[in-house]
């Protein structure tokens, strides 16, 4: 469905929202978003150039902010709090996005390359997590926090053991913050995305393929033959589910996973 | 705008659903044994028309003629919301095999024969949806109530084959897992229940919002996974209960 400017709701009308791994993919796709939706957007990301070239395409820059954040950080994530706070004034809404692949078999992983996995994408969430659900506290009106955990969040698979680690690990963060913050009404759930189409995806592909001797198209065919939609999701089909989260829509919902994935784990 | 189907409309969650379909401007028909209540229902003023459709889903001929009505009437179907439940709670020695029969063929039969009827409709459909009420009694357990869970349960695996089998076809299909909703449904348990009052505190203080919740905490849910913005969310469960079973 094409995003008509027009046809969409300003359901995020006034929402200042932080997301992290900002740059590209699911992090912009979900900012895209929730300022066409009237929600003032901080991109953080580890990568400046990339990230401000992508701030840039959002169409209302009145409403963007960019900070290039190593989410490792805890001075560096605190600086990127009081940024958000003299631009905006306040936060509704965390988005802990940033994450990175790695795909290797468990026997073969070096160990600084686990460290690197679970660090931003476990360790890291947690910083972005504690430094804006404080603030959210502290402001005393409730909030949402985000996670985005992935399919590999809820079973594992071949060469998945450090990323699958760190996504199972956000669901079981994800579950205590919620039972923690939910006497101040703020809301925390994780989406579960499944085989997405992206540019990794597609670079995988030819990868895949050259290592196991088939074509390109035969080794999408065998992915999508397990996919019961037929194809994989495209990062508008994320962004719903983002803005739900995020929305008055979504009420009495905390301490859960979405999974967005074209019924891939049903089978 | 949509037609929606459903089933177990005229009070509680399926109530506050066919209200918020109706006022985004959806036509609803609304089918309950509870026939009256469901022409009130149906007799509200709001943006989207609605019928109501006498119609007792224990029996499969219902199924199929409230199926058959809705597309009479609206001439189309996007969405089938099967709501309509069965709790009874009786110690186990109490039940009778027509007693079990009766809460798996309004739990779980009918939501699978719902699937099977509406199917040929939805697949013309740009939008077509199949949500069945579960509950966080799938992943949970309470004596006295062995058919209810299982049944509920039951609906996790049943979304999941249905998923696999009409995914392909354009038809999303998942449920919804409301957790305590402060309605007049979950009377056989709180009647079940020693001292009432104390069971009711002792479970509220374990969920990490603190309260039950209402039907209209479950609306968003069910109107999000009928939307297009949920296109590719399909053989899941969507939780609704404030944090009971994250814990």
């Amino acid at each position: 469905m094409a995003a008509n400017q027009a046809q969409i709701e300003p359901m995020l009308k006034g929402k200042v929202a932080f997301i992290t791994g900002a740059g590209q993919g699911i992090g912009l796709a979900v900012a895209r978003a929730y300022q066409e939706r009237g929600a003032s957007v901080v991109l953080a990301d580890i990568a400046r150039e990339t990230l401000e070239r992508a701030a840039l395409t959002l169409p209302d820059q009145k409403k963007t902010l960019a900070i290039a954040l190593d989410v490792t950080d805890e001075a560096q994530t605190a600086s990127a709090l009081a940024q958000t706070l003299a631009r905006f004034g306040h936060i509704d809404c965390v988005v802990a996005n940033a994450g990175i692949l790695v795909l290797k078999h468990v026997v073969e992983l070096e160990l600084a390359a686990w460290r690197r996995v679970i660090d931003i994408n476990l360790t890291g969430a947690f910083v972005t997590a504690k430094v804006f659900a404080r603030q959210l506290i502290s402001q005393g009106t409730g909030g949402r926090v985000i996670f985005t955990s992935s399919l590999f969040g809820l079973r594992g698979g071949v060469e998945n053991g450090a990323y699958s680690a760190s996504k199972f690990g956000l669901i079981g963060l994800m579950q205590s913050l919620a039972a923690e913050l939910a006497r101040h009404g703020i809301l925390v759930n994780a989406v579960c995305p499944g085989q997405m189409d992206t540019a990794m995806m597609q670079a995988l592909f030819v990868e895949r393929a050259a290592l196991t001797n088939r074509t390109r198209a035969a080794v999408e065919g065998a992915l999508l033959s397990r996919i019961p939609v037929g194809h994989l999701g495209k990062l508008e089909d994320l962004a719903g589910i983002y803005v739900y989260l995020a929305s008055e829509l979504c009420q009495y919902t905390t301490g859960q996973s979405f999974t967005v994935d074209g019924g891939w784990q049903v089978a | 705008m949509g037609v929606v189907l459903v089933a177990g409309g005229a009070t509680g969650i399926g109530l506050a659903a066919t209200r918020a379909f109706r006022a985004r401007g959806d036509s609803v028909l609304l089918a309950d044994k509870n026939f009256p209540a469901a022409q009130q229902a149906a007799a509200e003023t709001l943006s989207g028309h609605c019928t109501a459709f006498d119609a007792d889903i224990v029996n499969l001929d219902a199924v199929n003629a409230s199926v058959d009505a809705c597309v009479r009437t609206y001439g189309s179907l996007d969405s089938v919301f099967v709501n309509a439940g069965v709790l009874r709670s009786m110690p186990l020695e109490a039940w009778t095999p027509q007693d079990w029969d009766l809460s798996m063929a309004v739990n779980l039969r009918a939501p699978f024969f719902y699937a099977q009827s509406a199917a040929p409709h939805l697949k013309r459909s740009d939008n077509a949806t199949l949500i069945f009420t579960s509950s966080t009694g799938a992943m949970r357990g309470h004596a006295g109530m062995p058919a209810y869970h299982a049944s509920k349960a039951g609906l996790i695996g049943l979304v999941r084959s249905l998923a696999d089998e009409l995914s392909p076809l354009g038809i999303r299909v998942n449920c919804i897992c409301p957790g305590w909703i402060d309605t007049a449904f979950n009377q056989p348990f709180w009647s079940f229940q020693a001292d009432r009052n104390a069971a009711m505190k002792d479970l509220v203080s374990k969920i990490p919002a603190r309260r039950q919740g209402t039907p209209d905490d479950v609306t968003g849910a069910i109107l999000f996974l009928a939307s297009p913005a949920a296109r590719y969310i399909t053989g899941t469960s969507v939780v609704v209960d404030g944090g009971y079973t994250a814990v």
